[in-house]
């Protein structure tokens, strides 16, 4: 095990070779002797490359991979350098579950101290609790730099790489990490990371209660009330890590599935295109439209022209109208009085012979009054006509006529 | 709404574009793009009290909306448009390149000639006889800003969304179809 001390110091003292080989750990995690060597020789120091790598390997910042040539980051020193770098892999969704299972274990001793009064578990329990809640808001920080990271790699990626290619780690991460971690932080039934965090918030306080009542030490209580707090704390990061992590991934994801869509969609209509053409494969109404300016420019219309030049040469025609000559013939219009004659009519219902009544009873009209008056009560809704089977003759005033004169009968109409 | 005239300066500019058949895009028309996003209800409602339907799309581009037009060269160009655009994205996504990043590729006169000997008996069918035939589509496009012309290199600009749309709304309603079909046959 080596001196913490001689790490700090080698630490310092070969920094450049250090963070390189952090930055580049994502492409590589073990090295050659001579790859490293060819490395050192990068940085300029009056030491020579393979005395700067003696040094890094007994400082036990490089660890020799048994029976190889390779070397390695001392697990330690990568975790320690990668933190102060912020350079983060991601982590597994699975360590965050099992320490939430570890909770759950943690949690039942408690209740079991608290039970038998065993203050010495009960610290032990707490301090277990409290070092599980730490890994947990560390990993979830840890993983917020670490999914940024990837999605700033997928981003900056050569262009011409073939998208597959470039948004692989993107996809891995979103089966990988974020829909796991959206099943454990799901709020309903099924998640298991808020359910835990409130039964372990309601455990805590149950017992502060129970120590405050037994009296027991101020630490004890003060460890309680920061495990307490530490608790909601955790909530709200597990809360802003989901929804970072996701905003930040789920655009990039859907990026790639929209691309996907569109070169289906793209193949598929090129298909068809080549087996019916353009025209069949797009409905006029669907291709994308847009404004054509029309002409603003009004210009006079050549038959216009031609009916303004008649207009300019109009003469009014003469037309001579007859002058009014009255021979004595002229008939007035006579004014009847409709309505009385009608309830006459209904009165001396039933009449065999419309006509003859009429001559009977107002004979003294005009004869182009009492045909006219004839027509309309044959119409009337409230009698029944019918034509008579033998042709009768009638004299007017001036007129004989020869009809089927009608016969009527009250009629009751339909409502 | 109250329209005060003095907060939209740019009125006029806007109206003369758009009612050319202009589309606006956000990268290449940014001042006008802006004040139009800026004032978006207030446009809205002055050009529709002209009687014009301003579309705005949250992804960089609007234009007036119009769903007939008598003009036959618009007809022509945007069934044209819809072959080249089928062609390139195709194109692209053989190579694995990115399509949602369009407006980054380069359309030089190399790659015209690739679509150009690939395609030609198609694009032949549609009138498209040679690439100086080719190239005035792309040029037409221009004008009405589905694409910009940047150093004798064409660019493709945010209103291709328009026929994006198209393709994926076609592709989906032909999923929908078949899915329906088989639950009958089923």
């Amino acid at each position: 095990m080596a001196n913490p001390r001689s790490i700090i110091r080698a630490l310092d003292k070969h920094w450049e070779v250090i963070e390189y080989l952090i930055l580049t750990l994502s492409e590589q995690s073990t090295w050659e002797s001579k790859t490293l060597l060819v490395l050192m020789k990068r940085f300029d120091t009056k030491e020579l490359p393979d005395e700067r790598l003696q040094q890094l390997v007994n400082a036990e910042i490089l660890v020799k991979l048994p029976r190889s040539d390779d070397y390695e980051l001392n697990s330690i020193v990568r975790d320690f350098v990668s933190q102060l770098l912020n350079e983060h892999q991601l982590g597994l969704s699975s360590d965050i579950k099992n320490r939430i299972d570890e909770i759950n274990i943690a949690l039942e001793a408690l209740h079991l101290a608290m039970y038998n009064n065993d203050t010495a578990m009960l610290i032990r329990g707490i301090k277990s609790i409290e070092k599980l809640l730490s890994e947990i808001t560390k990993q979830l920080q840890h993983d917020t730099h670490a999914i940024a990271d990837i999605v700033e790699r997928a981003k900056t990626a050569d262009n011409q790489m073939p998208l597959a290619r470039r948004y692989q780690e993107v996809l891995d991460t979103y089966e990988r990490y974020i829909v796991p971690m959206t099943e454990l932080m799901d709020t309903g039934a099924s998640g298991k990371f808020y359910p835990l965090l409130e039964q372990t918030e309601t455990v805590l306080n149950a017992l502060s209660e129970q120590l405050a009542t037994q009296g027991a030490l101020i630490d004890h209580q003060r460890g309680l009330r920061v495990l307490n707090a530490r608790v909601k704390e955790l909530q709200r990061i597990g809360r802003e890590t989901l929804t970072n992590s996701s905003a930040t991934i789920t655009p990039l994801r859907d990026e790639y599935r929209r691309h996907n869509n569109l070169s289906t969609a793209v193949a598929r209509l090129l298909g068809e295109v080549r087996k019916r053409g353009l025209k069949y494969t797009f409905a006029d109404s669907d291709l994308p439209l847009w404004r054509k300016e029309q002409p603003r420019r009004i210009t006079v219309d050549d038959s216009l022209k031609d009916f303004i030049a008649q207009v300019r040469d109009y003469q009014p025609k003469t037309v001579v109208f007859p002058d009014l000559i009255d021979d004595g013939e002229t008939v007035q219009q006579e004014w009847l009085d409709e309505a009385a004659i009608e309830q006459s009519l209904l009165n001396s219902l039933p009449i065999t012979d419309l006509m003859h009544w009429l001559i009977e009873n107002y004979g003294q009209y005009q004869d182009a009054s009492l045909i006219k008056l004839y027509h309309r009560l044959i119409r009337l809704p409230t009698v029944l006509a019918v034509h008579q089977n033998e042709l009768t003759r009638h004299e007017l005033k001036h007129h004989a006529i020869q009809l089927y004169s009608h016969s009527l009968t009250a009629h009751e109409p339909r409502p | 709404m109250n329209l005060d005239l003095k907060q939209l300066p740019h009125a006029k500019q806007l109206f003369k574009q758009l009612n050319s058949g202009t589309h606006l895009n956000r990268d290449h028309d940014h001042q006008l793009f802006s004040a139009l996003e800026k004032h978006s209800e207030q446009y809205s409602e002055l050009f529709k009290t002209l009687g014009f339907e301003l579309v705005i799309n949250t992804r960089g581009y609007a234009y007036f909306k119009t769903e007939k037009t008598s003009n036959t060269d618009t007809h022509k160009l945007t069934k044209k448009l819809a072959l080249f655009m089928l062609l390139l994205f195709e194109y692209q996504a053989d190579a694995g390149v990115d399509l949602s990043r369009f407006d980054q590729w380069r359309i030089d006169n190399e790659l015209m000639t690739i679509l150009w000997q690939k395609h030609h008996s198609l694009l032949e069918t549609e009138d498209i006889n040679n690439m100086d035939e080719l190239k005035s589509v792309l040029k037409s496009a221009e004008r009405v800003g589905f694409v910009i012309n940047e150093n004798n290199n064409y660019r493709l600009l945010a209103a291709v969304y328009r026929y994006l749309d198209l393709f994926e709304e076609l592709e989906l309603q032909r999923a929908y179809k078949k899915q329906a079909n088989n639950t009958e046959q089923a």
